[in-house]
């Protein structure tokens, strides 16, 4: 058993040399494909600290969704550096060069912030009492009465459903505003501006039926193990934007009425729990029976995977086509007519 | 069993040491792109046998070949994407 | 056994932080993606070994996670030829 300790020790070195080189690039491109190996390492290391739920979550996010995110909008800011450069030297300011470079004054600004929040983080840590156990043991005492066996499922779906529910709330508001921002009511008809790629379209007809396998999977997992509504969305968002790459239909061809509802489903499906649980007699708001506790976290976590899914499709749909619509003003034009 | 898992282990850790050689130490894009295709899917698919003649149930043994099956598709396309994204910048370039 | 895998899955994860120099230096775009590609396949390879090793399923559908979600990010890059030709050598 002595080599974990090595490697723990290669996982920190690379984690803090991917930072590292991460932060002080001058290349974006460099640094998009940086954080994305640096989501595949952080995913590694929640793995090494027992936290499986946040390693499956990490790897959804960090390896899938946000590199096409990141490809996406460097596609959008690539075209307006390369104009403004105009083959003088490259600034050296990083992270932001299409806007105006930030002074040494920002600088030294971020810096106190960073200071000041690692110390009151550092503070927080040896405060920490020696053997306490956080809320473990009140999570495991309470699981029995639950509905599900496995605790963070418990903890996210029961004991703190106020909190999933504001988080279902945070991606409808993130979709709000990139709709805001792209002239259009919802992506249909969004197309990408390229005809699809046949090889492509081979690997994706075969992948999707396992990547909607594996959100079954992970959404049935969450009852009693690792997994959940969360990673499952992640992976149902992954399969629609690698449909809609693809060019085979997606969230782009479904009916508006069936968007809508998809979106809103997750939020408001809760929001009908909290109003009906606060009008029932010697009730609190949010707090259901035990014993309707396991259908109901079930109803819950499907409807909550495909808004998560629909959600996160919706948005990353629309900002990889943004990339169209920023060089190709036409193109925008018409499909902002059809999606009316 | 334990000792062919140990060899094939160690094969498909040489072919991963092998692709990562490439990646680094071949001169042009393509020949690296050539090292990547080889080396991961070996290395990968070596360790998978590995890990299925000593693992404890089938049914981890046919998700561990699952894996590498979608491993194996989704690598081959990627590098196929790449080699035709790399061959069409060199296209335009000559124009 | 358990040894051994974790010593096979340290020894992936030191080619991946010697493959890490391929990222930095580049120079071209796919170069990146290579390399990045290739973290991808080690860390399903350090996955599946530490899921063995310690037995731990979860593990393994980091490793499933790993391997659907790896192609997402190189389809949206290499989409159609639109794209400014840039660094290279």
């Amino acid at each position: 058993m002595s080599l974990a300790p090595i490697f723990d020790i290669l996982l920190i070195t690379a984690l803090l040399l991917v930072s590292w080189r991460l932060l002080g690039n001058s290349d974006l491109f460099q640094a998009a494909v940086l954080f994305i190996s640096f989501g595949l390492f952080l995913s590694l290391a929640w793995v090494r600290l027992q936290a499986p739920d946040i390693a499956l979550a990490e790897a959804a996010v960090g390896a899938g969704l946000t590199g096409a995110l990141l490809f996406a909008t460097l596609k959008i800011v690539e075209p307006k550096q390369g104009r403004s450069k105009n083959g003088a030297q490259p600034k050296s300011c990083r992270l932001d060069r299409a806007a105006e470079c930030p002074g040494r004054m920002h600088y030294i600004l971020a810096s106190i912030f960073v200071l000041g929040l690692a110390g009151l983080l550092l503070t927080a840590v040896f405060s920490l009492p020696d053997t306490a156990n956080g809320l473990a043991g009140l999570t495991s005492g309470f699981l029995a009465q639950s509905g599900v066996e496995h605790p963070v499922t418990a903890v996210l779906l029961n004991f703190r459903l106020y909190d999933t529910w504001l988080e279902l709330g945070v991606l409808l508001l993130a979709l709000l505003g990139v709709l805001g921002t792209r002239d259009r009511l919802g992506p249909q008809n969004v197309t990408a501006a390229q005809p699809p790629n046949p090889v492509l379209s081979w690997l994706v007809r075969g992948l999707a039926p396992f990547m909607l396998l594996a959100t079954v999977y992970l959404l049935w997992l969450g009852d009693h193990a690792p997994g959940g509504a969360f990673q499952a969305g992640v992976v149902l968002a992954a399969t629609l934007v690698l449909l809609w790459l693809a060019g085979l239909g997606s969230v782009v061809r479904m009916p508006r009425h069936a968007w809508l509802f998809s979106l809103v489903a997750g939020f408001s499906a809760m929001l009908v729990l909290a109003l009906c649980t606060t009008l029932a007699p010697d009730a609190v708001a949010l707090a259901y029976p035990q014993s309707w506790a396991k259908a109901l976290i079930l109803l819950l976590e499907s409807v909550a995977t495909i808004s998560i899914g629909v959600i996160l499709a919706s948005l990353t749909v629309l900002v990889l086509a943004g990339e169209g619509e920023a060089n190709g003003a036409g193109a925008a034009e018409t499909d902002g007519k059809n999606g009316m | 069993m334990h000792i062919l898992a140990v060899l094939l282990c160690l094969a498909g850790a040489f072919f991963f040491l092998a692709g990562t050689a490439g990646l680094l130490r071949f001169p042009d894009s393509p020949s690296r792109l050539h090292a990547l295709t080889k080396a991961d899917n070996l290395g990968l698919g070596l360790i998978v046998l590995a890990l299925v003649v000593t693992s404890s149930s089938l049914a981890v043994a046919l998700k561990v070949i699952l894996v590498w099956l979608l491993a194996l598709a989704a690598s081959t396309s990627i590098c196929f994407l790449l080699g035709q994204s790399m061959l069409r910048q060199d296209q335009r370039q000559d124009q | 056994m358990q040894t051994f895998y974790l010593g096979v899955a340290a020894f992936l994860l030191l080619t991946m932080v010697v493959g890490l120099i391929r990222i930095f230096r580049g120079p071209r775009q796919e170069d990146r993606l290579m390399a990045m590609q290739l973290f991808g396949t080690t860390g399903v390879a350090v996955l599946l070994l530490l899921a063995a090793a310690f037995d731990a399923s979860s593990m393994r559908n980091a490793a499933l996670i790993f391997a659907v979600l790896a192609v997402l990010a190189v389809a949206a890059y290499a989409r159609g030829p639109n794209r400014r030709e840039k660094e290279i050598k």
